[in-house]
């Protein structure tokens, strides 16, 4: 696997080599930028979720509002866990390192499940104001707004995964390939 | 590949300090020109007119028959490689290498032909992953020069790329910008202020001082015909001693020493019978003698394996005299020998000239 700091083992002349073999070839040297980019695009759709997600926290009768519970807690550790984690996989996965893509994934699809754990009950709930009557936690357009930054978030992760590992493969073929092509020379 | 010519090339600061007088010279095809000369001789600041970094106060500069002299720096296909290095420290030595490239919007797959050829040349293949940092100052420089090299420029200038490296380094790296030159056949100006640098390198020299040309010449004629005396005194290591002597009656005179003058001098030493004039002699022209005329007292033997540098004064006086004896010598200060004078030079004591 090519990867930055690493010595380039094999070397061959690209002189009279076609398009297409350059264009694997530059991979041993360039970054994967698209990857590296989805998955920093995602790791910045989640934060506007975790905004998104509390602007419309209301008075409850009893507890002061809808959100302040044992659970604020947890979303906000997860989400300071998936902004580390999905940064540290955007320069896995920027270095072709197949696991980083793995956890991405893992990621990625954790967000689509995200959208049924808080949003998705506060769609739900009925909240009792304190002067009286009730309200939803969350209104049908606020549902949409997060789960549009969810839901993108979770697709730019996979994405960035699929492309990855799409290229990760390609670039390995291509190292045995100048390996095979270099011990014939 | 490019011609170059520099006409008249003056460069005054708004100080009014002139750093470069009326320099001229005719930079051929394919032609490694190296400006040698003392720091603040001009040598940089005439290399920076030429890449546009300075402003020319006069005189014009031609390149391929095209007038450059206002010429913006982008615009006039060079290259430069700086002493230090000048490499992106973010980057890793492929994208340092095709950065240029890459600001010009070429094609992705040229650039990396281009750039694998460079390292190729360079030998710079296993670092191309590597950021700068991880690499050695001969590496870097190397990268410096591959960044250079992929742009295909007309001329290369090199500004004192090897100062900043170790002696051993300086030595390989200098081998490899020629064996580049060789390669590449490429026009280029290199600017030093190290003689060896000068004399294994260049086509032809140009040695300068206080601003002013010297000399402009190959290595050969710089050391062997020395056009004045600082010429003389800067080309060659250990430098070239000197010695104030009087011309009479077919021989050259001081007060501690005598010696004839070759029947091959006399012509041109005939017009200053009587006169004072400067005699220099390379170290590596003396030779020690029994029959020899000047007598040498010891006061320092340094064996440098093939030869020894023997340091001591002209008989008792305190004249001062550098030999570069052949093989493996072991003088004690103190000893006397005899030693004569194989090859001499001759400058006018007025004009410091060579006669």
């Amino acid at each position: 696997m090519s990867k930055l700091g690493k010595e380039v083992t094999t070397s061959i002349s690209v002189e009279n080599m076609d398009d297409a073999f350059i264009k694997k070839d530059r991979m041993r040297f360039t970054k994967n930028k698209l990857s590296s980019g989805l998955a920093l695009l995602a790791l910045v759709l989640d934060v506007f979720y975790f905004i998104s997600l509390y602007s419309s926290d209301v008075g409850h009768a009893e507890r002061g509002g809808y959100y302040y519970n044992i659970r604020i807690a947890v979303s906000l550790i997860y989400n300071l866990l998936f902004l580390l984690i999905v940064f540290l996989c955007s320069e896995g996965v920027k270095n072709y390192v197949r696991s980083y893509h793995y956890v991405l994934i893992v990621m990625g699809l954790f967000q689509f499940v995200r959208i049924f754990i808080m949003p998705w009950q506060a769609l739900h709930f009925e909240v009792a104001l304190e002067g009286g009557g009730t309200v939803m936690a969350m209104d049908n357009a606020q549902f949409i707004r997060v789960c549009i930054y969810l839901g993108v978030s979770g697709l730019c992760c996979v994405i960035a995964a699929i492309v990855g590992l799409s290229k990760c493969r390609t670039l390995e073929n291509h190292q045995k390939a100048i390996e095979q092509l270099a011990g014939q020379a | 590949m490019a011609e170059l010519s520099l006409q008249h090339l003056d460069k005054i600061y708004d100080n009014k300090v002139q750093a470069v007088f009326d320099f001229n010279m005719d930079v051929k095809d394919g032609e490694l020109i190296v400006l040698v000369g003392p720091s603040g001789c001009g040598k940089s600041t005439t290399l920076r007119m030429v890449a546009g970094l300075e402003d020319i106060s006069r005189g014009h500069l031609i390149m391929d028959g095209k007038d450059i002299t206002q010429t913006p720096p982008k615009d006039r296909d060079m290259a430069m490689v700086f002493q230090s290095y000048a490499l992106y420290g973010h980057m890793t030595v492929y994208e340092n290498m095709a950065f240029s490239l890459t600001l010009r919007k070429e094609n992705p797959n040229v650039i990396h032909k281009k750039v694998m050829a460079a390292a190729e040349i360079l030998g710079l293949v296993p670092q191309l992953n590597k950021k700068p940092s991880q690499l050695s100052g001969g590496q870097r420089q190397r990268v410096a020069m591959g960044r250079s090299i992929v742009r295909s420029p007309k001329l290369f200038l090199f500004d004192e790329p090897l100062s900043n490296l170790d002696a051993k380094l300086r030595g390989s790296t200098r081998r490899e910008i020629l064996l580049l030159h060789k390669r590449l056949s490429a026009t280029m100006m290199y600017v030093t202020h190290d003689q060896t640098e000068a004399l294994t390198l260049a086509d032809r020299i140009v040695c300068m001082s206080m601003g002013h040309v010297q000399q402009i010449g190959t290595p050969l004629e710089l050391y062997d015909s020395p056009a004045n005396l600082f010429v003389a005194g800067f080309i060659g290591l250990p430098p070239m001693n000197v010695f104030d002597v009087r011309v009479s009656d077919g021989k050259l005179v001081n007060d501690v020493f005598s010696t004839a003058i070759l029947p091959e001098e006399k012509a041109k030493l005939a017009p200053y019978e009587g006169k004072e004039i400067t005699l220099g002699v390379r170290p590596e022209n003396i030779e020690p003698h029994e029959d020899g005329d000047i007598p040498m007292s010891v006061n320092l033997n340094e064996n440098l394996g093939m030869n020894t540098l023997v340091h001591g004064h002209v008989g008792n006086s305190s004249v001062r005299m550098t030999g570069k004896f052949k093989g493996w010598c072991d003088y004690k200060p103190g000893d006397g020998l005899y030693v004569r004078f194989v090859k001499r030079h001759f400058f006018d004591k007025e004009t410091t000239n060579a006669i």
